[in-house]
């Protein structure tokens, strides 16, 4: 986004400040564990920074890390690794700030969902890009990620409305 | 079929609850410091390289290990870095050659097998030579290590304390967390340099300072032939370890690069001056 310094690693420190906390969080929705979306987050910006003359000089260097960071993300939802459990037994340096019980229970819900539909609608209602970009990264036609978005949507509410006529939301 | 973004303005919860995370979902995300990615990068970077020079030195610790087990001068223990808590349980390092693995189970007799009691490349003892220190029954997350090789550029080198599986100060400095295997399971014990004794496969990672919470880490192969624990990094950074063997003193580690499928099996084995891969 700002590769135009010349101090490189200014620019960085910039870029990965001010974009940390939003990729984290789109991983965090799609992936539904804390952890595993820092860590896929961090592993993402680490190879731009690994790369950080190229990826600066791009028009979008978000859009790099993104998909590095959703690559990454599909590859750690389908391999369940030991991973994921080594990073729990980690202590947490920070912590975890109040997070909103309604996100929690949003991103239960999307756990629930195919993992084309969370991808989907986490990619167009939360990291806001139009469906024909989408489209074009998933290679299928946009017709495909709206019906995916209907679909996603209907049981999101679905889910949303009886956990919410239940008991409360939080957990 | 439309080609039109779909509603996005329905008043439903499912709507609601979207644009408030896609609002504010990121404020509980905080960025560690840059300075623990860039440190990460710069320590996979290096750690190719310093992998032959860590072999290289972690003989030449094994060296320094010998003379002083035929001119016994163990105070030249450098400083232990870590907390300063004197009460320590663990099984510290003695400074004199009291054999201290009370806490252990008793090693393999030296003369157990065929193989000879003097380590490869190691002058044979004069009889005042420290006694061995097992490996095994080590507590890994309390204990005092000499780590004589770093694989990164601040990753901390000399007699390291651990407390609670971190050696060092942890929070802003750097540090190194430690635990006895990659997932939840045991050291892997065997023989790699032909005393005779067994030798411990842990596994630590470096920590740049806070916010450091990679899984970057790397197996760490612990003798303890010189009367304490020796530890020498060994094999890759950054990978999910799958399995470990011990064979024929030759150690196989099979791992997977992070996020992707395929485990890829390394041997590696002691030649005398450095673990090289066989």
């Amino acid at each position: 986004m700002r590769g135009d310094q010349p101090d490189d690693r200014a620019a960085f420190d910039r870029f990965f400040q001010t974009w940390y906390g939003r990729v984290t969080a789109q991983i965090h929705a799609y992936l539904g564990d804390r952890a595993e979306a820092e860590d896929v987050s961090q592993e993402a910006f680490l190879r731009a920074w690994q790369r950080w003359p190229d990826v600066a000089a791009y028009e979008d260097p978000v859009a790099w890390v993104r998909r590095v960071a959703w690559n990454l993300a599909t590859s750690r939802l389908r391999r369940l690794t030991v991973a994921a459990r080594v990073l729990r037994r980690q202590p947490l340096v920070a912590p975890v700030p109040a997070v909103d019980p309604n996100h929690v229970a949003l991103v239960a819900a999307l756990r629930t969902l195919p993992e084309r539909q969370r991808r989907v609608i986490v990619l167009h209602y939360i990291a806001d890009l139009p469906t024909a970009e989408i489209a074009v990264s998933l290679g299928v036609a946009q017709g495909t990620v709206l019906s995916w978005l209907h679909r996603g949507r209907a049981k999101l509410a679905d889910h949303l409305s009886e956990t919410s006529s239940g008991e409360a939301v939080t957990s | 079929m439309t080609s039109t973004e779909p509603d996005s303005g329905r008043d439903d919860a499912a709507a609601f609850l979207l644009r408030s995370y896609a609002d504010g979902g990121h404020l509980t995300f905080t960025a560690p410091s840059p300075d623990v990615i860039v440190h990460r990068a710069r320590r996979r970077a290096t750690t190719k390289m310093a992998l032959s020079l860590a072999a290289v030195v972690a003989v030449a610790a094994g060296g320094v290990a010998a003379i002083n087990a035929i001119q016994p001068d163990a105070d030249r223990s450098p400083p232990i870095i870590g907390p300063p808590s004197p009460s320590e349980t663990a099984p510290a390092p003695p400074p004199s050659p009291t054999p201290s693995a009370t806490t252990s189970p008793p090693a393999p007799p030296p003369s157990s097998g065929s193989r000879s009691s003097s380590p490869k490349g190691t002058p044979t003892g004069t009889g005042s030579a420290v006694a061995p220190l097992s490996v095994r029954g080590v507590d890994w997350e309390n204990t005092t290590i000499t780590i004589s090789a770093s694989t990164g550029d601040t990753c901390l080198t000399g007699r390291i304390r651990f407390v609670d599986g971190i050696g060092g100060t942890p929070g802003d400095a750097p540090h190194i967390a430690i635990r006895s295997a990659y997932d939840d399971g045991a050291a892997t014990f065997g023989d790699l340099n032909g005393d005779g004794r067994d030798e411990a496969v842990v596994w630590a990672s470096c920590m740049a300072g806070a916010g450091d919470e990679d899984g970057s880490g790397q197996l760490l192969v612990v003798t303890g032939r010189s009367g304490r624990l020796v530890g020498s990094w060994v094999g890759t950074v950054a990978e999910v370890v799958d399995d470990i063997k011990i064979t024929d003193e030759r150690l196989t580690i099979a791992s997977t690069k992070k996020y992707t499928e395929n485990s890829v099996e390394r041997t590696y084995r002691w030649t005398g001056t450095r673990y090289e891969r066989a």
